[in-house]
């Protein structure tokens, strides 16, 4: 089940290992049939740039250190680099079995042409975005959507007409934390006012890379994403989502 | 005798290199040039267009050869097709709306075949009017209405192209 | 109002071990931080970007992400369809080198007028080589193109043939949101669906 207009933006999957592998593997990994319906690899590249404050002298530095794939139509997209593999769903999102399957489809083949056996760090990331329409061109007041709520030294009139705040902590699943950013966003929709969830929850420790734990974990993170998520909202928001489809 | 400046002798029939995003199309089905194929360029002032009488022949041949001269001529790409027109029918379009389209002989560097057509295209391309865009979609259903893709230029009968007579 | 960029999106998480705080990234999931290196030293560390990329690469990759952002208020199947048709529109074998890559304006103007009608029916999609995002439908005879315009604004024009089996022509200059509006007298289901 999914909603009819589920407010998920982007989705998604993060798996990171140690030691980093050299970029000619990373290259070959890039290549496995497994991709075959992606656009050509794009090289990745992290620039460093130097400034000497006294000498005024500038020095750069690139590294090459993977590789990225999409689909023509954008909808997906996969980043392999020498210590990750980063699988990204935009928006519209299915739902997480088809979401997570997708992922592992492509990630098994990767780990084991890499020789990956564990994780050492696996994060899931759902950044959602609820666009509310504006009732004569008031300004929306969270309060009435959200359960995040601005509690500030003051009282002063009226609602909150922006604002933006991040927390990172643990679950109470052992070796499970998130982050969660809320913040009221500009909206493409005329007359709207959007609210940004940004839900990452992510893996503290090693991970074995395939088995029952593992799945284990995935599972676990999923369901702390979906009570992160739901316990963020009340019912008017959850209205806008125009109810499930089977 | 046809010289340069000169208005090319009515009907003649004229072929307009037409991008694949200009071209009605639902993928890979054309359909008909888009009003948009013949705005023009507002550096022009005149719709460019290529000449097929320039060229001796049946009318397949002298097709054949314009259109091989735009390929030679400029950077043609595997989607895009050829639109073709008479200068009777775009007289016709163009009076509806009270213009007087007239086709003039203009060549250029790499086609000697090119002529431009004036009176046709918006004054302003930034505000185009009604009766323009009227125009355009006019021109577009019915002058413009034949066009070739690739495949279809390609099973033209191939020939010389030697230049007409009449063409100083 | 300053907004918190919704560009950003998810290509980090905190298993990163880096900073994942969504106000820190920018379009493109290009991340910039400037930090204080060694004494008298100013970093500037771009997180990664791709080589190779073409500025039409790029503008596809723009268009397609602010597709599928509105993706849940578009009938299903249309913007993984849009995104598709914009990759073809601005292929090598139909992109004409001298046109101007469709403007985000436009874009905005398209996506406004496909909300603002209620289509049901995906449109055929081109440009005017000028920056605009040509929309069009047909129905037989009858045609509707909308010019989405870099001012935000559309042009459209349109040809029907009439309950009587007249042929109608009629065009204007409007807002987006003018057009359901606009069109109403010339019966647009036929090409916007019910």
């Amino acid at each position: 089940m999914r909603y009819k207009k589920a407010p998920i933006l982007e989705a998604a999957l993060e798996f990171r290992w140690q030691p980093e592998r050299p970029l000619d593997a990373i290259r070959a990994s890039a290549g496995l049939h497994a991709f075959s319906e992606f656009e050509a690899p794009k090289e990745r590249k992290l620039f460093n740039a130097t400034l000497d404050l006294q000498g005024g002298e500038i020095s750069h530095e690139s590294k090459k250190v993977g590789f990225e794939l999409a689909l023509k139509d954008g909808s997906q997209i996969v980043i392999i680099e020498s210590d990750k593999f980063v699988f990204v769903q935009r928006a519209p999102y299915d739902q997480w079995q088809t979401f997570s399957q997708r992922a592992l489809s492509l990630l098994e083949p990767v780990a084991a042409s890499l020789g990956v056996s564990e994780f050492s760090g696996i994060g899931t990331r759902f950044v959602n975005r609820i666009d509310i329409p504006q009732v004569d061109g008031a300004n929306v007041n969270t309060d009435d959507y959200i359960t995040v709520s601005f509690s500030g030294p003051r009282t002063d009139k009226g609602v909150v007409h922006e604002f933006q705040m991040r927390v990172v902590k643990p679950t109470l699943k052992d070796g499970i934390s998130y982050g969660l950013g809320v913040a009221t966003s500009g909206s493409l929709l005329p007359d709207h006012t959007s609210i940004i969830l940004d839900i990452d929850v992510f893996t503290e420790g090693p991970t074995p890379a395939s088995g029952g734990v593992f799945a284990k974990v995935l599972s676990e993170m999923r369901d702390e994403k979906n009570e992160i998520f739901h316990s963020c909202l009340k019912k008017p928001a959850v209205d806008l989502f125009g109810g499930f489809e089977e | 005798m046809v010289s340069e400046g000169d208005e090319l002798p009515n009907p003649s029939t004229v072929v307009r290199y037409v991008g694949l995003n200009q071209m009605e199309h639902y993928g890979d089905n054309v359909v008909g040039p888009l009003p948009t194929a013949f705005e023009g360029r507002a550096t022009d002032d005149s719709l460019s267009v290529t000449w097929c009488e320039y060229f001796v022949g049946h009318p397949d041949h002298q097709l054949r050869c314009a259109i091989e001269t735009i390929r030679s001529s400029m950077n043609v790409k595997r989607k895009a097709c050829f639109c073709v027109a008479r200068t009777d029918d775009l007289a016709a379009a163009g009076a509806t709306f009270g213009r007087a389209p007239r086709a003039v002989y203009l060549p250029v560097p790499r086609n000697d075949a090119h002529a431009g057509i004036y009176d046709v295209m918006p004054a302003d391309l930034e505000a185009i009017t009604e009766g323009e865009l009227k125009l355009l979609e006019l021109l577009a259903r019915e002058a413009w209405s034949r066009f070739l893709t690739r495949e279809m230029a390609d099973a033209l009968p191939l020939a010389q192209c030697e230049k007409s007579p009449d063409v100083s | 109002m300053t907004y918190v960029d919704t560009g950003l999106l998810g290509h980090r998480t905190q298993a990163s071990g880096g900073l994942s705080s969504f106000a820190h990234t920018v379009v493109d999931g290009f991340r910039r931080m400037i930090k204080i290196g060694q004494a008298g030293h100013l970093v500037l560390e771009d997180d990664c970007t791709r080589s190779r990329v073409t500025r039409r690469e790029r503008r596809l990759e723009e268009i397609q992400r602010v597709i599928s952002s509105v993706s849940m208020h578009l009938p299903k199947g249309f913007a993984v369809g849009l995104n598709g048709q914009f990759a073809n529109m601005m292929a090598d074998d139909a992109w004409e080198d001298d046109d101007a890559y469709p403007s985000m304006l436009s874009l905005e103007a398209f996506l406004l007028m496909l909300l603002s009608t209620k289509v049901t029916q995906r449109p055929g999609i081109g440009t005017n080589g000028r920056g605009s995002i040509t929309a069009f439908w047909r129905d037989g005879e009858n045609r509707l193109t909308i010019d989405c315009l870099p001012s935000g604004n559309t042009r459209w024009v349109l040809t029907r043939v009439n309950a009587k089996g007249e042929v109608e022509r009629a065009a204007a200059e409007c807002q987006p949101d003018r057009l359901c509006e606009v069109l109403n007298a010339y019966g647009p289901e036929v090409w916007f669906g019910q």
